[in-house]
């Protein structure tokens, strides 16, 4: 490494950027480890070692691990509550904490390793107070980059998610040419890490399996006693997931520490309270693929988003005549908003069948497809079947035939992947309490066109950009949808499940869930006169329905409950799915990250009593 | 496993005593839980002296609702349609051997009950039996 000779340069100093949430790399990737030490410890180092001086590393997520890993080195440390608003409010957090007399400042990613204290010097040699100077290999720029003063305003006035990028476009920029490609390298999936030797490669096939054990202690409600005298057995997780530490304390901290409304306010606590919204929406946005935030509309739940869709798309798009294909395993609230919209507009619904193997019958659909439907809109996992709908290849199909998708991810947005660029979905909604977030926040993803086009749903405030005593303009995307103050403590638990999720990764969440549903349907299967619905294991969600024959399902749940167990008994908002199978109500038991086998064994059991307490002759009716 | 099961609950559920359906009766009527998808049909026929001479349910429920039915029938012979209006889920819980209902089943011993009033006040229309006390 170049020694360099600090007293003869500007006085420049270094701002070390590592309050990320490292959502792809499903751990602190601050902490990961680069040659024996952490990433952040090293970039504090390097910058040090260079001569910048002071150096001010800013926090945000994991901030108190972050810290202890810079332990002991000579360095300012900066706090940046509102983090997850994006990269522009750790920029402003380092600017802010600096000396006046810093005359420049190099902005630093905690993430990349390879940069060198000489690479730091060789930038420095070229500061000015109005310069900006960044390194540049084979023609393409890279970080990090120095600012000098004149620039810091401007620094801090940035917002999103693009950090300082922007001023590179605006103004002159000073490059350096730099021979090593590596110096660019930042981190950010556990493959980044493995390609420079950090991690070691992973043994291959399926995803490791969650702690359960361990994350259990997340979730305080588990440790409940209840009238029984036993544990909790929590086995309704499609009707309500539970919530872990996580979310409680976000929702906690923003109530007891930040609260303000959004979008108005011009002081300290509005600006963070905005921040935090919009950064749960930039979160929730990258969970589900969306190109854009712009995409994500906050609305109650699912059932509110498909009802802006068909309030707004619907009204404006579909006339007398037209056709809308639904499937029979869909939610009420897949139903009635579009019976609703039906009615009025004289428009006509098709249900696609149910195959008596719980998988819908796709034939019967392209034969719908083929009357060009307006809009078809189906789940992708039904809550009472557990059947996991081919989505991508049925949106395909409907685009082919010209219709608009929606699809209803209550049930799996929570559970998997789901990622709508992929399944080239128009629209999507979910509910922010199946997946470990708040009741009261929901999303609707419309893709930027549609939105764009759509007439607004409610009116008022924050929906407007201009209003006069005879009209109003509507607001930019999203904010066009939705009216009126938000649910902003819930939008920000549901940021913090978001992340919770991402950390234990949904490929991991959706293994855990499957493998439940498998074992409950083979263990279930061997209690004589119980009926599983829906389709094999292999197109299952987490979620396993089933009668039993000679005992009503509300008299099984009242009578697991008493074992301390919780399950859904009823027609889980699918009536028109329950007379197709011939059935008044049925059983649902349903798992989420939190759920063990051995509570699929305690259901089994109790089951088994059930029978055996209702052990009936044949009656008639 | 659990208190609300008595054993004259599930006796009375599993080995009813006034189920089948009067092909005579004066009273025929359906009650429903759609959210349960529960149906219980209630028939009754009137003695020359007004009084309930027959009761029997038919259909479909939980223990509780068709344990609940089976008793009520049992309660409603020998009475007057007035009488019959006064029956509620006290009743039917005692005949159950039961201190009370968790909420969420309450409607479930109810079904039959409410069957029952209404399919008596539309039979006798009569404001006289309007008073009485449904549950």
């Amino acid at each position: 490494m170049a020694d360099s000779s600090p007293t003869s340069l500007p006085n420049i100093a270094g701002v070390v950027l590592a309050a990320g949430a490292s959502r792809r790399m499903g751990f602190p990737k601050m902490l990961a480890e680069f040659d024996g030490e952490p990433l952040v410890r090293r970039a504090a180092r390097t910058a040090l070692a260079a001569g910048l001086s002071p150096v001010v590393v800013v926090v945000g997520a994991y901030a108190q691990e972050v810290s202890a890993a810079i332990e002991g080195l000579p360095v300012q440390l900066a706090e940046n509550p509102a983090w997850a608003a994006g990269q522009s409010t750790s920029v402003r957090a380092g600017i802010t904490a600096l000396p006046p007399t810093a005359d420049g400042a190099l902005v630093l990613l905690g993430d990349q390793p390879l940069v060198s204290s000489a690479l730091i010097a060789g930038l420095v040699e070229f500061a000015a107070p109005d310069a900006i100077v960044a390194p540049q290999v084979a023609g393409r720029r890279g970080n990090p980059v120095l600012f000098g003063r004149s620039h810091f305003a401007e620094l801090m006035s940035l917002t999103g998610d693009f950090g300082a990028r922007r001023l590179l476009s605006e103004h002159p920029v000073i490059t350096v040419e730099w021979d090593s490609a590596d110096a660019f390298l930042d981190v950010d999936t556990p493959e980044d890490l493995r390609r420079i030797g950090a991690l070691p490669e992973p043994e291959a096939s399926a995803p490791e399996a969650l702690d359960v054990a361990s994350l259990r202690r997340d979730f305080p409600i588990l440790a409940r006693a209840m009238p029984s005298g036993g544990p909790l057995i929590y086995l309704d997780s499609a009707a309500t997931s539970q919530k872990p530490v996580a979310v409680l304390e976000a929702m906690r901290r923003f109530n007891e520490r930040g609260n303000a409304n959004i979008h108005r306010g011009i002081h300290t606590l509005a600006e963070e309270a905005t921040a935090l919204y919009e950064g749960a929406r930039e979160k929730v946005a990258a969970f589900i693929g969306a190109p854009s935030a712009r995409e994500v509309v906050f609305t109650r739940n699912a059932t509110e988003s498909i009802n802006l869709v068909a309030r707004t798309w619907g009204c404006a798009n579909v006339r007398r005549g037209d056709l809308i294909v639904l499937t029979e395993m869909e939610h009420h609230a897949n139903i009635v908003p579009w019976q609703m919209l039906a009615h009025e507009k004289g428009a006509r619904l098709a249900f696609v069948p149910v195959r008596d193997d719980g998988l819908l019958d796709l034939g019967a659909y392209r034969a719908l497809l083929a009357e060009k439907p307006r809009l078809v809109a189906f789940t992708h996992l039904s809550n009472v079947l557990g059947t996991v709908t081919p989505a991508a290849e049925m949106i395909a199909m409907a685009h082919d035939a010209g219709a608009t998708t929606l699809l209803d991810g209550s049930q799996s947005v929570p559970h998997m992947p789901v990622d709508v660029a992929a399944l080239g979905a128009d629209f999507l909604a979910f509910s922010g309490h199946k997946m470990l977030g708040p009741t009261g926040i929901g999303v609707l993803f419309g893709r930027e066109e549609l939105l764009e086009a759509m007439p607004p749903f409610l009116g008022g405030g924050d929906m407007i950009s201009a209003v006069t005593f005879d009209s109003f303009e509507v607001a930019e995307l999203p904010h066009k949808f939705e009216a009126g103050t938000p649910a902003i403590a819930e939008a920000i638990g549901l940021g913090a499940a978001v992340d919770y999720l991402s950390e234990l990764g949904m490929e991991r969440v959706a293994e855990h869930g499957r493998r439940l549903a498998e074992y409950a349907c083979e263990t279930l299967a061997a209690i004589e006169g119980l009926r599983i619905l829906g389709p094999s294991a292999k197109h299952r969600g987490p979620l396993v329905a089933f009668t039993l024959d000679g005992v009503h399902p509300h008299d099984v749940a009242q009578l697991l409950d008493s074992e301390g167990i919780a399950v859904r008994a009823g027609h889980h908002c699918a009536m028109p799915l329950h007379e197709r199978l011939g059935l008044g109500a049925s059983t649902r038991a349903s798992f989420h990250v939190y759920n063990q086998f051995s509570e699929v064994d305690a259901l089994v059991d109790a089951l088994a009593r059930v029978r055996r307490l209702f052990l009936l002759e044949s009656r008639s009716a | 496993m659990n208190d609300l099961y008595s054993d004259t609950l599930i006796t009375r559920y599993r080995s009813p005593r006034f189920r089948g359906v009067l092909d005579q009766h004066d009273v025929s009527i359906e009650g429903e839980n759609p959210l349960c998808g529960d149906r219980i049909r209630v028939y009754l026929r009137f003695g020359p002296d007004g009084r309930v001479a027959e009761a029997s349910f038919s259909g479909h429920g939980c223990a509780v609702a068709e344990a609940s039915a089976d008793v009520l029938m049992e309660s409603l012979l020998g009475r007057s349609p007035e009488a019959a209006l006064t029956l509620g889920q006290g009743d039917v819980l005692e005949a159950l051997g039961l201190d009370s209902l968790p909420a969420s089943r309450s409607k479930c011993a109810c079904l039959p009950i409410q069957a029952v009033h209404k399919g008596i006040l539309e039979a006798h229309g009569s404001p006289r039996c309007g008073e009485a006390g449904l549950l």
